[in-house]
């Protein structure tokens, strides 16, 4: 496929002496996508992630960049970790140098940009970030949000095409949150794939178009959002509870039959069309999410 | 208040003879009294000398720029046979961090307390003489003996805590305007070994890491009384710092990995200023020495 990404086949990931993390994972991530990991604690999201970033290497299974098998080579992954960038989930596991700026330059350094190149990407991507101006700063005397916020310009100064973010919005508070979706959103539209692992269903099902359900080392399901939400049996297993937005669409196509054929709205925004379209105001105009 | 104290002892002593008793009551007991009303003493004294450093107005000149003027003068001072010297540096670098830097006086005068009361036990000892009979102009008798101030100890001790004070006022400028990571980039510009550059900079960052991490804990096993009495507080200390051995491993291996997923291979590499030294950054600098250089040669 012309616009394939990433690709895992069947890969196995087992921790010394523990049970298995992945067992037999295979998953494609196309151009441009927007994606959202789910799953409980110790579901093997954060291990899915390493791999996928060429960090573990998986006893068996293979992975493909851009079509292209990546075998053990220094080459190959380097190529991969540049291509397939990895925020973790706690900004201070990742930041290391004295300043925001020599912070963020890590990464392009370490491609061995020319000293232009790297300075033109700090200021690309701090500017992104909203960052501007914070080069000089100490990461230690920044706010949570702040930090996480200069994390991902960290990877965003590496230009992948896709960034895998590993629980973003956990400990931050919800204007963080909030300025983290439009953030992603934006990137997004530049085109870089984004995946994320997240618990907090209402923020994935606003964001995403397709979700991915881990459950004990294993995809239990991998789909259209709104399709994962509505199948109980792997909410259950996963230990997922649906967003507050499907549960009320729920309650109201209990109450309203012809319900059942407008599309459920995924964003508080779009539910005054949905709600419209219900009560037959609008002509029963269909809700559409953006 | 110690300091306070012990400087208004080591004033009296080293003037001695040479101003008037009034004059001698005056120095001494003001130059201890601001020492004891400014000597507020807070916790972490070097996350603040950190803080101080990275709000000061002068941390933007070039640090290799401000790293080889205090090298210089400190040789200068050290090098110098007369008191005065020292005593402009002191009170140069006083003026240049608080009033260039913006630092507030008395931080950087609390600041100067710690060091200062070394030096000052130091200078004591330089200063008295032990004999059987009494000599010089100051005498105490012990046991027996008298522990005497000569004039030439007066000198001898006067320079010698002018050249230290002289030498620790540019070392305080330097460390009070320049945050840890440009230090480090100076460094790193003059040839350091690099595995030592690469562990100066993991061990700045991780500081604040390990120590952000010994809080929390302190305070969850405070909220659980663990420091209730003196037996219980050993054993929470105990386990506390077991528990950081533990945890900072496992972080230590989440950092590597985060490095490696940003295409670490080998050596820590920044981006680093260039550190422009401006040119008129470089004439102050030029003329600072070469007054200091005159003055030392003009009291030859």
């Amino acid at each position: 496929m012309k616009n394939e990404l990433l690709r895992l086949e069947h890969v196995c990931f087992r921790y010394e002496d523990k049970f298995p993390a992945l067992k037999d994972v295979s998953i494609t991530f196309q151009r441009g996508e927007r994606i959202v990991v789910l799953g409980n604690n110790g579901a093997g999201k954060s291990t899915f992630f390493l791999c996928c970033n060429g960090i573990l290497h998986p006893q068996s299974g293979e992975i493909f960049l851009k079509g292209q098998k990546m075998s053990g080579t220094k080459e190959d992954v380097r190529r991969l970790r540049q291509t397939v960038g990895l925020v973790f989930q706690e900004p201070d596991t990742q930041i290391i140098a004295g300043t925001v700026g020599s912070e963020v330059s890590f990464g392009p350094m370490n491609l061995g940009l020319d000293r232009q190149e790297v300075e033109l990407r700090i200021t690309r991507s701090l500017a992104r970030m909203n960052l501007e101006g914070y080069e000089n700063r100490a990461p230690h005397y920044l706010s949570g949000g702040e930090k996480k916020r200069v994390s991902i310009a960290d990877i965003l100064a590496m230009e992948p095409d896709m960034i895998l973010l590993d629980e973003p919005t956990a400990s931050l508070d919800p204007e963080n949150v909030a300025l983290l979706e439009r953030t992603l959103e934006e990137l997004n539209e530049t085109g870089i794939t984004l995946v994320v692992s997240t618990h907090d269903v209402d923020f994935a099902y606003g964001f995403a178009r397709r979700a991915v359900v881990l459950s004990q080392g294993e995809i239990i399901r991998d789909e259209e959002i709104e399709e994962v939400f509505r199948d109980e049996e792997v909410l259950k297993k996963a230990g997922l509870k649906k967003p507050l937005l499907c549960q009320v669409a729920e309650v109201l196509e209990g109450c309203v039959p012809e319900a059942r054929d407008v599309r459920r709205p995924r964003r508080v925004e779009d539910f005054a069309d949905y709600a419209k379209g219900l009560l037959g105001r609008d002509g029963g105009a269909k809700g559409d999410s953006r | 208040m110690v300091t306070g104290i012990l400087t208004m002892i080591v004033v009296w002593c080293l003037f001695y003879g040479r101003l008037p008793v009034a004059a001698l009551l005056l120095l001494g007991g003001g130059l201890g009294a601001v020492l004891s009303l400014s000597g507020r003493h807070g916790s972490g004294q070097f996350l603040t000398i950190d803080v101080l450093a990275q709000t000061s107005r002068l941390n933007r000149v070039s640090p290799l720029l401000k790293f080889w003027t205090a090298l210089i003068l400190m040789a200068v001072c050290v090098s110098a046979s007369s008191p005065f010297v020292g005593l402009f540096l002191t009170v140069f670098m006083l003026i240049l961090t608080v009033c260039g830097g913006g630092l507030a006086l008395h931080d950087y005068i609390h600041l100067l307390a710690l060091p200062l009361s070394f030096l000052l036990l130091g200078g004591l000892a330089l200063l008295f003489e032990m004999t059987v009979q009494r000599t010089g102009i100051l005498g105490i008798p012990v046991f027996g003996f008298w522990l005497c101030v000569s004039q030439a100890a007066q000198t001898r001790a006067m320079l010698v805590m002018a050249r230290a004070l002289g030498s620790l006022s540019c070392l305080y400028m330097l460390s009070l305007t320049t945050p840890m990571s440009d230090l480090i980039g100076v460094l790193r510009r003059i040839h350091c070994p690099e595995l030592l550059i690469d562990l100066m900079y993991l061990i700045y960052r991780y500081i604040f890491i390990l120590l952000s991490m010994y809080h929390a804990m302190r305070d969850a096993a405070a909220s659980r009384l663990g420091f209730a009495d003196y037996r219980t507080s050993l054993r929470t200390t105990g386990n506390l710092y077991f528990s950081l051995l533990f945890r900072s491993y496992r972080q230590a291996n989440r950092n590597f990995d985060a490095m490696e997923s940003r295409c670490f291979d080998s050596g820590i590499r920044f981006l680093e200023d260039a550190g422009r030294i401006r040119g008129s950054h470089a004439m102050a600098a030029g003329a600072l020495i070469l007054l200091t250089l005159g003055l030392s040669i003009f009291f030859w």
